[in-house]
């Protein structure tokens, strides 16, 4: 080849417009190329021969060149990927190939470790894990090192490079094969000055390009001694960092997601709706048409039309149905094909359970011809008959059996059946008392008249449709009930009992130590909590700020779930649904007849009242209750938590400014007893139940003498008497019911203190008052709260354990100490993993002084 | 000035020791290695050893010796130290109250379990790809070869200016070393044995005239599309071991568990559990949880591993890389004059 151009330039140089004929090889049509290696062409055009420009350079993107970057390494990739599935890729890409296996790799990973996770957060947390790991792989080596050292030395140590196939690739990357000559001797220079290297020593270049070297090599071997600590340091702190505002931003996508439920109602019970009850009853429909409405059948259709309900439901659905699908609205009979067969089956049980002879079995059980005539003739055949009519029938079959025994004792005089012993065995096995059970009777019994029949079909479909309709309904209050006020993680309330249960640990300003120490026992809580809450009240601005700051907290309710208490868009749909369904079970129309629904209708909205002369529902509890008190529960549980918080800090507050009225004509040892009780009571209030009920530090013989004031210092109370006899310890004095009122009025009786309705006008607060009045009548009448017949009222209440449960709410002590040690895991977590990227981050950056010294060449330093 | 380039460590002793007992280097040139399971582990500590020690010196003193091997290498640093840390962060729990303790070890162990099912699900996959071309094709597409590397001297004493380093015969798949792939340089017949069998294996046909010519481009495209196979393949496994150790049977193991080998009957009971459990975890894995997607997940995950290194050893054996067809004709065109010197 090199021969054939060498003679070809020489002759081409010699003879610059040599003629045609005279060539060695002819020029034939240079502008159109032959396939493959056309010498001719390339020669011609003689570009070939000097090499051609390099097209590498240095990249330099600004960030608005940054999408299109983007998209430019994406198609990269992805014709990497095409490349290297079809055997053509180069070592670069296959390179990016193992970048995108890792991508690939940790989405599939995260989408599988999300589903394992129950909320939304948590799955996206996943996500975010991946993705804060990924950054954190790119956001270290240029935090830590690529920054400050061209903040130091001026060197972008991570600069990258375009070679002249488009391959992008770092600068340094292979420190032997650097390209320098892409860097130009006046940003070479530039980096030189920066660098401090004198400007006129020989080869400068030569020096400044070795300096540079020096500093990548180093900063490079730095990244990667570092990068193992720092990644997964980083990446979890990321984590933590931004859980907050992750939990925020879907918080509200929640909420608007549950609004959207309840505005666009007839959207949402349509995509909600299932046909499932309407197919199973089809298909049931199907499998029994026509047949009797026997008990099992009767409970099955029950079960499906009542599917997704509760049990209840199901039950007065069966009575329903047994009435509303009853011939004439009685219970009918009928004999079917298999009715004697079975009659004749049955009685040969009976007998046999007997131990009667075979023979006498034989004889005496009707047979068939007999059973077969009997149902044939006037009086039984292609009639309905009622369970009175039935005897006749039994009376009839009995007569039979009375005969063949008769017939028996003919023709075996020797050995016949007794009247005394064997016939009374006979008959009564036979006969039996309940209907349903006998052995004759039970068959006719298993043959009602009723049957699944067009009629019962159109009123079972019709039922069908209703109990669908309601279902979907419910479901999308369900749902929205859920989403909103729920107590699972990651739901409205829930969300908003952290962040108000969060907030408290700054409001009552506990320090990190207060709560390392408390963590572990509940019972250090109480004491710490009491202690604090005694300085608050003890301070007037201290105690102004920490109400107002719980009141303001606790306001911000309607900031997070969008409500603020059982929102009237619910109660309005929970009606118009229950309502509804209700109405329309009481009035089934089929074939001109109205059938009633009237168990199910009055399960699902309670029984119809007359009130002022309007039909309305009475408040029987019902599903609707039930699915209205889900929602009303949860709120009062929560709310009843943050304003007990403050009926307590109140009482504090009135302790420590001494103005508790209820009080003041007792005797003083009285005061200390009850003060102490109730500051108690008022923080760890429903530890333990027997705690309230029996011993307690008193004096069974107080001094009465006495009545001065209490002494209050800094919140506490100087007890002259309390405690001051060691022999009394904790003692229980039954037929005190004084002390318990006394209690219950200074907690929650008493008026409040002025300086909280003062914070509660600021704030707007609402709903203290109401907690009070329900907890002193619901909880304190409650019979046996504190001891036999100790009312408050003298009135026993009617409060069910659950309403007396969602009352109390948490008592402040064991709040302060959940949150107490959930904040101290998440700090003592930030702080040790914090500090070790803090330390790795310090002496990254500090390396670089160290980095890129280079002594300059001995011999001719200056130029 | 001119140094002295050797290869051997030749430092001048006066002890009594015989004068033959230089300490040679394993290799003077070049070297294929046996690509046995010994083999790759003696690499793998003696890169790891490097990684850990001469490297970073050299690195971080900014030798001029410094090379893209020895930066690729030191990739196992972090790779070690990350996994370490993971596990640090999922388990640090010391200070938490003992429910608080319960409920955050069990999460912690499983996650650190994960990291250690990562890496070996990672770099076992790979031979799921690897093995079944090996079989096919007589390529092996992971030989090992030690390298001399010839360096500059660091200074006037320096005089051991080589190092070895573990490559892949492989590595590049522009610069495959196709020299360390021929046979014995005895004669014709035994050079181009190596490249016989490879040819045989992949159907292009006996006693070739030049099997290696022929045989060399297929090569190639079998190197690059499984190593594009391996890429995405080994994360998927990866990510089907980290799914496996998330199982919460694995709770049980770690009531047993422990790594005292010392104490023979209690480790055998432990190692017994850890198969068991493993059954049973890659058992669960498949089967999720019934109530939610996480029934799909696991299949979906292993199906996807499964599927991916089955396309991908497919794909490795399918060739669109066929023997040329080209006519002379379309080379040397007959008409013309051409010129010969």
């Amino acid at each position: 080849m090199v021969n054939m151009i060498n003679s070809y330039i020489q002759n081409y140089n010699r003879n610059p417009q040599p003629k045609a004929n005279s060539q060695d090889v002819e020029i034939v049509n240079v502008k159109r190329a032959k396939p493959n290696f056309d010498i001719n062409r390339e020669l011609a055009n003689r570009t070939f021969i000097k090499p051609l420009p390099g097209r590498g350079h240095l990249v330099k993107n600004r960030i608005t060149d940054m999408p299109a970057v983007l998209v430019k390494d994406f198609a990269y990739d992805i014709k990497a990927l095409k490349d290297g599935y079809t055997g053509k890729a180069n070592d670069h890409q296959l390179g990016k190939l193992n970048d995108m296996g890792l991508t690939v790799g940790g989405l599939s990973l995260a989408a599988f470790l999300a589903t394992l996770k129950q909320t939304p957060k948590t799955k996206a947390m996943e996500f975010i894990g991946l993705g804060s790991f990924l950054a954190s792989m790119a956001i270290w080596p240029k935090v830590a090192i690529q920054w400050p050292a061209q903040l130091i030395h001026g060197v972008n140590i991570s600069q990258k490079y375009e070679d002249s196939f488009g391959r992008k690739k770092n600068f340094y990357q292979d420190p032997q094969f650097i390209p320098w000559d892409l860097y130009s001797d006046k940003e070479i220079n530039k980096i030189g000055d920066r660098l401090n290297v004198p400007r006129n020593i020989e080869n400068r270049r030569d020096f400044i390009q070795e300096k540079m070297r020096k500093i990548a090599v180093q900063n490079n071997t730095l990244w990667m001694l570092t990068a193992g600590f720092a990644t997964p340091v980083m990446s979890a702190l990321i984590c933590s960092v931004s859980e907050p505002y992750v939990n925020k931003y879907l918080n509200n996508l929640q909420m608007k997601k549950a609004d959207y439920l309840l505005n666009h109602i007839p959207e949402s019970v349509n995509k909600m709706r299932s046909d499932k009850i309407i197919n199973n009853i089809e298909s049931i429909i199907e499998l029994n048409k026509d047949q009797p409405l026997k008990d099992d059948l009767i409970k099955n259709i029950a079960r499906n039309l009542t599917d997704g309900f509760d049990a209840l439901a199901t039950e007065a659905m069966e009575a329903d149905l047994h009435k509303n699908l009853k011939i004439d609205g009685v219970e009918k009979y009928t004999l079917s094909s298999t009715s004697a067969q079975s009659i004749i089956e049955n009685s040969r049980k009976a007998l046999q359970n007997a131990e009667l002879n075979q023979k006498i079995i034989d004889a005496v059980v009707p047979s068939m011809d007999q059973l077969t005539q009997l149902f044939e003739s006037n009086a039984y055949a292609g009639k309905n008959f009622t369970k009175l009519e039935t005897q006749d029938l039994l009376d009839d079959i009995s007569l039979i059996v009375r005969r063949n025994i008769e017939e028996y004792n003919n023709g075996n005089p020797s050995i016949p059946i007794r009247n005394e012993i064997e016939k009374p065995i006979i008959l009564n096995s036979l006969v039996g008392a309940k209907f349903e059970e006998a052995p004759i009777s039970k068959v006719i019994a298993s043959t009602p008249a009723a049957r699944l029949d067009a009629n019962a079909q159109a009123v079972i479909r019709n039922v069908a449709k209703v109990m669908t309709d309601l279902k979907a309904k419910t479901d999308v209050l369900d749902k929205y009930a859920y989403i909103k006020y729920a107590s699972a993680p990651e739901t409205g309330l829930a969300n908003y009992w952290n962040d108000v249960a969060d907030s408290l640990l700054e409001i009552f300003k506990f320090t990190p130590d207060e709560i390392k120490n408390t963590r572990m026992d509940r019972e250090l809580m109480t004491a710490l909590l009491r202690d604090k809450m005694e300085k608050i009240s003890s301070n007037d601005e201290e105690y102004r700020r920490v109400l107002k700051a719980i009141c303001e907290k606790v306001n911000s309710l309607n900031d997070t779930v969008k409500a603020t208490d059982v929102p009237n868009d619910y109660i309005r749909e929970t009606d118009n649904a229950f309502d509804g369904a209700s109405k329309e079970l009481r009035n089934i129309k089929q074939n001109g007849k109205s059938f009633s629904f009237e168990n199910v209708a009055q399960h699902l909205t309670g029984p119809e009242i007359n009130r002022d002369g309007h039909l309305v529902h009475s408040d029987d509890c019902c599903l609707k209750l039930v699915q209205k008190s889900f929602v009303s529960d949860r709120f009062l549980g929560i709310k009843s938590t943050f304003e007990g918080l403050i009926n307590s800090l109140n009482f504090y507050r009135k302790v420590s400014t001494s103005s508790i009225e209820s009080l003041k004509d007792r005797p003083r040892e009285i005061k200390e007893e009850v003060i102490e009780f109730a500051k108690q009571l008022a923080v760890d209030r429903h530890m333990v139940d027997f705690e309230t009920k029996f011993y307690m530090l008193r004096n069974p013989y107080p001094n009465m003498d006495d009545l001065s004031d209490v002494e209050i210092k800094e919140g506490k109370v100087i007890n002259k008497y309390l405690g001051s006899n060691p022999e009394i310890g904790k003692v229980d004095i039954p037929s005190d019911w004084d002390f318990f009122r006394l209690v219950m009025n200074t907690l929650y009786k008493e008026p409040l203190h002025n300086d909280t309705k003062n914070v509660f006008s600021d704030t707007n607060m609402k709903g203290v008052e109401e907690y009070r009045q329900a907890v002193f009548k619901e909880i304190g009448d409650t019979d046996y709260f504190a001891k036999l017949q100790h009312f408050v009222e003298n009135k026993g209440s009617t409060a069910t354990s659950e309403r007396k449960f969602l009352l109390l709410g948490m008592s402040p002590d064991e709040l302060f100490s959940k949150v107490g040690a959930r904040k101290f895991n998440t700090s003592k977590w930030l702080k040790v993993f914090g500090t070790i990227g803090g330390a790795l981050l310090g002496v990254t950056l500090l390396s670089q002084f160290f980095f890129g010294r280079l002594k300059l060449p001995e011999n001719g330093q200056r130029g | 000035m001119i140094l002295p380039i050797t290869n051997r460590n030749s430092s001048l002793n006066f002890s009594a020791k015989e004068q033959n007992e230089e300490n040679k280097l394993p290799y003077t040139h070049d070297t294929v290695l046996k690509n046995t399971f010994s083999n790759r582990m003696r690499i793998g500590i003696d890169k790891l050893t490097n990684a850990m020690t001469v490297y970073p010196a050299k690195g971080l003193s900014g030798s001029k010796n410094a090379n893209f091997y020895e930066f690729l290498t030191m990739g196992m640093v972090p790779y070690l130290v990350g996994s370490g840390m993971l596990m640090a962060i999922f388990n640090y729990n010391k200070p938490f109250s003992p429910f608080d303790k319960k409920a955050a070890s069990s999460l912690g162990r499983r996650l650190a379990l994960g990291v250690v099912f990562y890496a070996v699900a990672k770099s076992l996959s790979k031979l799921l790809i690897t093995q079944p071309v090996k079989w096919m094709t007589g390529v092996d597409t992971e030989q090992p070869y030690a390298k001399v590397q010839y360096e500059l001297p660091e200074s006037v004493n320096d005089t051991d200016i080589t190092s070895i380093e573990y490559h892949k015969v492989p590595e590049s798949t522009e610069f495959v070393r196709w020299d360390l792939m021929y046979g014995p340089d005895d004669n014709a017949k035994t050079r181009n044995e190596p490249y016989d069998k490879i040819a045989k294996k992949l159907g292009l046909g006996n006693n070739l005239n030049d099997s290696d010519q022929e045989a060399k481009p297929r090569i190639r495209e079998i190197i690059i599309k499984s190593a594009t196979a391996k890429n995405i393949v080994s994360y998927l496994w990866a990510a089907t071991g980290v799914g496996i150790a998330m199982q919460e049977c694995w709770d049980k193991f770690f009531n047993v568990a422990t790594l005292k080998f010392w104490q023979g009957k209690k480790f055998t009971k432990s190692a017994v559990t850890f198969v068991k459990t493993l059954g049973e975890s890659i058992k669960d894995f498949y089967k999720g949880d019934k109530n939610c997607m996480n029934k799909y997940a696991g299949k979906a995950l292993l199906g996807a591993a499964v599927l991916g290194t089955i396309v991908g050893v497919a794909n490795v054996m399918t060739s669109s890389n066929k023997p040329s067809k080209l006519d002379s004709a379309d080379v040397i065109e007959k008409s013309r004059k051409y010129v010969v010197n």
